[in-house]
C-alpha cells in the first residue's frame, strides 16, 4: 500500500524525526508520497479564529491528495493529526462541505467527498513481528521504554484506542524488541505551543510527565509528534526524548547515524550500543 | 450586540450543548492549565446560562486552553467542552471581547499571519514577529535558539507555498460580504 504523507511544518526541522523516518521506511520498503505543494493545516490556531478559514486550509491538502490520487493521508504529527480528522468530520457535513468545495475551485483542486486520515504510528503498528526482528541487534532487548502518546492523539475524533491509555504504542515497542515502562503520563498534556508565552506553566506539566517516567526507571522516552519531543527535550532533564521512528530505525539494525540522533538537545548516546 | 443575543448567538453555534452540564468539575479538575483559568470550563459554563456571556467572552480561560481534548473525552454528558471554548475564542474576537494584551493571542496571530504571508509556518518567523511585542518571552528562547543552531535545526529560510496570495484568496471567501 501506497501512502499520502502530509509532513506538517515542524517535521523537517525536529530533531531526526524525518532522518528516521526515511531511513525506516527504506529499510521496510513502505512508499510514503509527500502532497505536493502542502500548506499549513492550522493547528489548533485557525479553528480559533474561523471554521471556514480553518476548513478550506484543511481542505485544499485533502484535495491535493486526491488529485495525486490517494484516499488516505498519514501523518506523524499529532496537532496534524488532529486537525486533518476533525476536518474531514466536519466536511461531512454537505454545506459545508459545498462552500469549501467552491473556494478551492479557485485554485481548480477538486474537494473529496471522503479521506481518511492515519497517524505514523497506525502504519507502524501494521507491520509483522517477523519484519521488524532479522537484523535486530542484541542490545534492544536491554532497553526499557516509556511511552509518551501526548493529549492529541487520543482525542474524541481520533481512531487509536482508550483515550487514557491506548496501548498501540507499547505494543509496536514490544515487537521491536524492547521492554516497556509502565507508566501513567502517557496521554498528559505537555503545554504544546504554550510553552512560548507562559514557559513556566509548561514547566510544571513536563515536570509531571518526565518525574513520573523517570520514577519508573525508563532509560528513553519514545514521541510520535514534533511538538511534544521538542517540549520534552528542550527542558533537559536527562533523560532522551526520542521519536519512535529513531528507535524503530535502531531495532532494525539501522546506522544510529542515519536516524537524526545528533539533532536531540538530551545525548541518546547512553542507550546505543 | 446585547448579551441576549449574543448568548442566542452562541447557543446556535452549537453552544447549546452546555445546557445538559450538570456543573460536575470533572472538565475542570481533568485540565491542565486549570490554575491558570480565572474560570475554568464549568464555571465558564455557569456564567454563560446565567446571562455573564460577556464575562465569559472576555476571560482570559479560552486563551490558556491548548485543546489537549481532556475535558471533552471524560465530560460525563458528552459535551464538546474543547469545541465550545474554540467557539468562545472566535467569539470573542469576532465580537471585540478578547482580553487586549494576552500573550497566547499575540502568538496565535503572529502564526496566522505566517500562514496568510506563505501558506506554511516556519518556527523562526512566528518568534520574530512575536517578538515584536514580546521580546523577553523571545530572548529567553535564544540559548535554546543556539543549540538548535548548534545541530542544524533551525530554520533560517522560512518555507512558502508556491502561491501563497491564492491562499489568502481563497481563505478570505468566507468573510462576511
Ligand atoms: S464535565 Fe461536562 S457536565 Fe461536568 S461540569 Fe464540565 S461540561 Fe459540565
Ligand atoms: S481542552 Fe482546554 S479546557 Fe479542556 S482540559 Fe484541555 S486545556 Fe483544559
Amino acid at each position: 500500500m501506497k501512502y499520502s504523507f502530509y509532513p506538517g511544518c515542524a517535521f523537517k526541522s525536529s530533531a531526526g524525526y524525518k532522518e528516521s523516518f526515511e531511513a525506516v521506511i527504506n529499510e521496510l520498503n513502505l512508499k510514503f508520497e509527500e502532497i505536493e505543494d502542502w500548506n499549513c493545516c492550522g493547528a489548533t490556531v485557525t479553528k480559533g479564529v474561523d471554521d471556514f478559514k480553518s476548513l478550506v486550509l484543511t481542505g485544499r491538502i485533502f484535495a491535493i491528495a486526491h488529485r495525486q490520487g490517494y484516499s488516505v493521508i498519514a501523518t506523524g504529527c499529532n496537532a496534524c493529526y488532529t486537525t486533518l480528522r476533525k476536518a474531514a468530520k466536519k466536511l461531512s457535513e454537505k454545506d459545508i462541505w459545498v462552500k469549501v468545495k467552491e473556494a478551492l475551485l479557485l485554485e481548480e483542486l477538486e474537494l473529496p467527498e471522503k479521506i481518511e486520515i492515519k497517524h505514523l504510528l497506525e502504519i507502524l503498528a501494521d507491520i509483522p513481528e517477523k519484519t521488524l526482528s532479522k537484523n535486530r541487534p542484541s542490545y534492544i532487548n536491554d532497553i526499557s521504554v516509556a511511552s509518551y502518546y501526548g493529549c492529541q492523539l487520543t482525542h474524541p475524533f481520533s481512531n487509536v484506542g482508550d483515550a487514557e491509555k491506548p496501548g498501540i504504542m507499547e505494543d509496536f515497542l514490544k515487537k521491536l524488541g524492547f521492554q516497556v515502562t509502565e507508566h501513567s503520563a502517557g496521554t498528559l498534556c505537555c503545554g504544546a505551543s504554550l510553552a512560548v508565552p507562559h514557559e513556566d506553566k509548561c514547566k510544571i506539566l513536563i515536570d509531571r510527565i518526565l518525574g513520573e517516567i523517570k520514577y519508573r526507571k525508563a532509560d528513553v522516552v519514545s514521541t510520535i509528534c514534533p511538538l511534544c519531543q521538542f517540549n520534552l527535550d528542550s527542558q533537559n532533564k536527562g533523560i532522551p526524548i526520542t521519536y519512535i521512528t529513531q528507535l524503530t530505525g535502531l531495532a532494525l539494525g539501522i546506522a544510529p547515524s542515519k536516524l537524526g540522533f545528533d539533532k536531540l538537545l538530551t545525548s541518546a548516546s547512553g542507550i546505543i550500543k | 450586540m446585547d448579551s441576549i443575543n449574543l448568548q442566542n448567538l452562541f447557543y446556535e453555534l452549537d453552544g447549546d450543548s452546555i445546557l445538559r452540564c450538570i456543573q460536575c468539575g470533572t472538565c475542570s479538575a481533568s485540565c491542565p492549565l486549570t490554575d491558570e483559568m480565572e474560570n475554568a470550563p464549568r464555571e465558564l459554563f455557569a456564567l454563560i446560562r446565567d446571562g455573564n456571556i460577556t464575562e465569559a467572552l472576555s476571560s482570559e480561560t479560552p486563551w490558556y486552553c491548548v485543546s489537549c481534548y481532556k475535558c471533552m473525552t471524560r465530560c460525563p454528558k458528552e459535551i464538546p467542552v474543547t469545541e465550545i471554548i474554540y467557539t468562545l475564542k472566535q467569539l470573542a474576537v469576532k465580537e471585540g471581547y478578547a482580553p487586549k494584551n494576552h500573550k497566547t493571542i499575540s502568538l496565535n496571530s503572529s502564526f496566522s499571519n505566517c500562514i496568510e504571508k506563505k501558506g506554511k509556518v516556519t518556527e523562526s518567523a512566528v518568534m520574530k514577529c512575536y517578538g515584536l511585542k514580546h521580546p523577553i518571552d523571545v530572548s529567553k528562547k535564544i540559548p535554546l535558539a543556539f543549540k538548535m543552531l548548534k545541530r542544524n535545526r533551525l530554520e533560517i529560510i522560512t518555507q512558502k507555498t508556491k502561491n501563497p496570495s491564492l491562499l489568502k484568496k481563497m481563505l478570505e471567501m468566507g468573510d462576511d460580504k
